[in-house]
């Protein structure tokens, strides 16, 4: 029980959570065969939304991230729109270059405070707390004091938001709309020509994976209690890409496992965090050159569920 | 007649593919297009579908100029197409490509596929029973491996009955027998006839001369991107022309 | 004013047109965006930084020390982190393998200039006398005289030799199709690497430009130049010469303008911006042919 409760534990689980939510907003988009490098800009532009309407317009948290995760998405209709017309590229550049300009944008903001951030951004698990004071649990239940309940909670209601986006996937892939993206990831001229219309698709998928990387970023604000302009660079969209390489960008488990993997690591490897990103640009080098699908991919699946004895209906 | 090429030219730089083709394909048709290799036929092909658009000249079909139209429209009117090297789709299993080939013809949004409404149930379990259909037509039954793992001549089938989940009006055929050995092209002849026969209008690429002409009705010959001569089987294999295209004027 | 800014302009300009060169280059012949080539630019900086500073260098030297330097990280980079991806074709995101595997790449020497040079700004010397230089209405400085002449020259040395050398005609033989320009005789693997090298090499002096121009180097000033680079990239139209050389012309003095009209702090977003608009209104770039841009 205490080992699950160890606060460090809880805040690597957290994390773990909200990186594997951010590997599922790169997947979408690879999922049509596109690559955004802007996910961090999109991160950012939902925590420093939440951030702001909880701080300064008194926005309730549970109203103020899912409007956080709508307006990244606007936003990523207006570089989406012109960019993914064009070949794949284009939309790497363009999303490279959106999230320079929306790290420039928050370094210079008065609104954002600079290069000094958001601090006192209310907490999710202090909230929590509030509420569950009033419910009556203000000492807790059996040895298990407010505070980690909380944080425990808090977790649950994390897992059960990546759960939620692991069902939908799941779902996507076997409807109409993800045969459309495993097609256009495939061959979009082959795709265009059976009736996909290539264009909505792939702004679909774009517009997904910043609505989702805009609430992983308004989730994360309201449980560090602090946000600034260099949590989001361009380090944390390379770190944010890494997860979907490595654990694999052909099923949502991928980028899920490559999250768990990368949050982990670090932490357990503490000598090497000084060579973290030296590390993190061989594993893509790597990967590219000998396992491109990643880990997991559907052949892994299939091996498995052929060894395990289960077939398809 | 419900397609119409009018002088439909295409340039790629300086280099002239075609240059002012016009012929009419009229329902029920067979329409064969043949020419020694490289002569612009599978341009022909793009410039229809929509993948660019001609330089010059009118393309119409059942009264509408589909010059300009993005491919994914073009489809969704009716006319639905195969490639001459084959674009399955190979991260998706043979019957998933098929239902891939009905995308146009579907109504199911994001949303509704997420949430499997009973709509949308429906309609995969209409797409699904079509998509074997078509499977079985074909003569395919692996449907559940994944479309890369199937035999060469499988896949040229495959490739046809995703076409014609589309359920076009004008199905373009892009050299269906290449690589197929006798019996494979006996077959697919046979297919090409029962396709027709279900009320569907064929435009044909072919070298396989028994083929095009034991299935086609009217030939269109291409050469150099211009055309040669057009008409029944009985005329096209007595057109000089023709003759010498293929195989090089007489030496005297 | 006007016209100093436009001197301004177009010496930094200058600079983003040797970089873009770079990008074009490499686009022709391998057809992809060599994601690290800001860090190659970077390393050359620093490689003409300690040559000046610590080996005392005359500045050309150090210039081309530092063109060597950049080309064989290129040749490396191409070995490395391309050469391998070529032979393979799978499904999914293979196609943007390379574009992924240079990023790779880029964070990974971006690591290594931190841990060779540290992170903190370093000042890049004084190498010419403060002569001013007074044209009409224009002052120029001898700092800038020299930039303009080494990129210009560079550029010009390039158009004649891609336009009249045996082996400039192979690259862009290679560039229009790698296949045939095989099938005809050309070594296209040494003419992949001699392009990769030459890149590079024009990135490393233009790394050394740069830190003329603002008497500094860091080893971040690689991934905002690389976006800059890819900006001019897409302004000129991908794999474009000319564009690639107009087009960092362009972006300079808009970036200079932008400065001196207001949005000073907003500089680095000039370039995004003109990605964006470009995008929008014109996406083949200023010289791209317009069949280039769609589908995959």
């Amino acid at each position: 029980m205490d080992i699950l409760l160890n606060p460090y534990y809880l805040q690597i689980g957290t994390f773990i959570m909200l990186n594997a939510i951010l590997g599922v907003s790169i997947y979408l988009t690879l999922a049509t065969g596109q690559l955004s490098l802007g996910n961090a800009g999109f991160m950012s532009i939902g925590a420093y939304t939440s951030a702001l309407l909880t701080l300064k317009a008194g926005f309730s948290v549970l109203l103020a991230v899912p409007l956080a995760g709508f307006v990244a998405a606007a936003v990523s209709v207006v570089i989406g729109f012109p960019a993914l017309r064009l070949k794949g590229l284009y939309l790497a550049i363009a999303t490279l270059g959106f999230g320079e300009v929306v790290r420039v944008i928050f370094l210079n903001l008065k609104i954002t405070n600079g290069a000094l951030g958001l601090s006192g951004i209310p907490s999710m698990t202090i909230l929590l707390g509030k509420t569950l004071s009033s419910l009556g649990l203000g000492s807790g239940i059996g040895g298990v004091t407010l505070q980690q309940l909380s944080s425990v909670l808090i977790l649950f209601f994390l897992i059960l938001i990546v759960a939620l986006l692991v069902f939908a996937c799941l779902r996507l892939s076997r409807c109409r709309a993800g045969r459309a993206f495993a097609a256009i990831k495939t061959d979009e001229t082959a795709a265009e020509a059976m009736g996909i219309n290539t264009t909505y698709y792939k702004l679909l998928a774009f517009l997904l994976g910043a609505f989702i990387a805009g609430v992983a970023g308004a989730l994360s604000a309201h449980l560090t209690f602090y946000i600034g302009p260099v949590d989001f660079d361009y380090h944390r969209t390379v770190e944010i890409l890494i997860f979907a390489v490595l654990g694999g960008s052909n099923l949502v488990w991928g980028p899920i496992l490559g999250a768990f993997l990368l949050t982990l690591l670090p932490e357990i490897l503490r000598a090497a965090s000084d060579y973290r990103m030296m590390i993190y640009g061989a594993i893509l080098v790597l990967m590219m050159a000998f396992r491109p699908q990643g880990l997991i991919s559907e052949e892994t699946l299939r091996f498995w569920k052929g060894k395990l004895g289960r077939e398809e209906k | 007649m419900i397609l119409t090429l009018d002088q439909v030219s295409k340039e790629f730089g300086g280099l002239k593919a075609l240059s002012d083709i016009s012929f009419t394909v009229n329902k029920g048709d067979v329409f064969g297009v043949i020419g020694p290799n490289g002569a612009g036929k599978t341009t022909l092909f793009n410039l229809i579908t929509g993948i660019f658009p001609p330089t010059s000249g009118n393309i119409i079909f059942n009264g509408t100029e589909i010059i300009g139209l993005k491919p994914y429209k073009v489809t969704a009117l009716g006319i639905a197409r195969t490639f001459q090297n084959i674009r399955l789709f190979d991260n998706l299993t043979v019957l998933e490509n098929v239902m891939v080939g009905a995308h146009s013809h579907m109504k199911a949004s994001i949303w509704q596929g997420i949430w499997r409404t009973p709509k949308q149930r429906r309609e995969e379990k209409a797409v699904t029973d079509r998509a074997k259909e078509l499977l079985a037509l074909v003569g395919i039954k692996a449907i559940f491996e994944l479309s890369g793992a199937l035999a060469y001549g499988q896949q040229r089938r495959l490739e046809i009955a995703r076409a014609l989940a589309a359920d076009p009006e004008i199905l373009l055929l892009d050299e269906p027998a290449a690589g197929m050995n006798e019996s494979e092209t006996e077959d697919l002849m046979r297919l090409i006839t029962q396709i027709r026969d279900m009320g569907k209008t064929i435009i044909l690429i072919e070298h396989d001369m028994n083929l095009v002409m034991n299935t086609c009705n009217r030939l269109a010959v291409i050469n150099f991107g211009s055309k040669i001569a057009e008409g029944n089987p009985e005329e096209i294999q007595t057109n000089s022309e023709v003759i010498e295209a293929y195989l090089g004027k007489e030496e005297d | 004013m006007f016209w100093q800014q436009l001197v301004n302009g177009l010496t930094l300009g200058s600079t983003y047109s040797l970089v873009a060169l770079g990008y074009t280059l490499i686009m022709g012949v391998l057809d992809i965006v060599n994601m690290a080539h800001g860090e190659v630019f970077m390393f050359g900086a620093f490689v003409g930084l300690i040559l000046v500073t610590n080996f005392h260098c005359n500045i050309f030297v150090a210039m081309l020390g530092a063109a060597i330097v950049s080309a064989l990280l290129g040749i490396l980079l191409e070995r490395v982190a391309l050469r391998p991806l070529r032979r393979k074709n799978g499904s999914g995101i293979s196609h943007l393998a390379p574009l992924i595997s240079t990023i790779g790449v880029s964070i990974f020497l971006e690591s290594l200039a931190l841990k060779l040079f540290g992170p903190q700004t370093q000042a890049f010397p004084q190498t010419f006398s403060n002569t001013i230089y007074t044209i009409g209405p224009m002052k120029i400085s001898l700092v800038q005289v020299v930039i303009l002449a080494v990129a210009f020259g560079l550029m010009l040395v390039l158009r004649f030799w891609l336009a009249r050398t045996k082996i400039g005609k192979a690259l862009r033989a290679t560039a229009e199709s790698t296949e045939t320009a095989g099938i005809l005789g050309v070594n296209t693997n040494l003419i992949i690497v001699l392009t990769v090298s030459l890149a590079s090499g024009l990135g490393g002096i233009a790394g050394v430009l740069v830190g003329l121009t603002f008497n500094a180097v860091e080893p971040t000033m690689g991934i905002s130049m690389g976006l800059k680079g890819l900006a001019v990239l897409i302004l000129g139209g991908m794999g474009n010469i000319t564009g690639a050389m107009f087009g960092g012309l362009v972006l300079g003095v808009a970036e200079v303008f932008s400065v001196a009209y207001g949005a000073s702090s907003y500089r680095d977003a000039v370039a995004f911006g003109m990605i964006i608009l470009i995008l929008f209104l014109r996406p083949q770039g200023l010289f791209g042919a317009k069949d280039q841009t769609g589908g995959r």
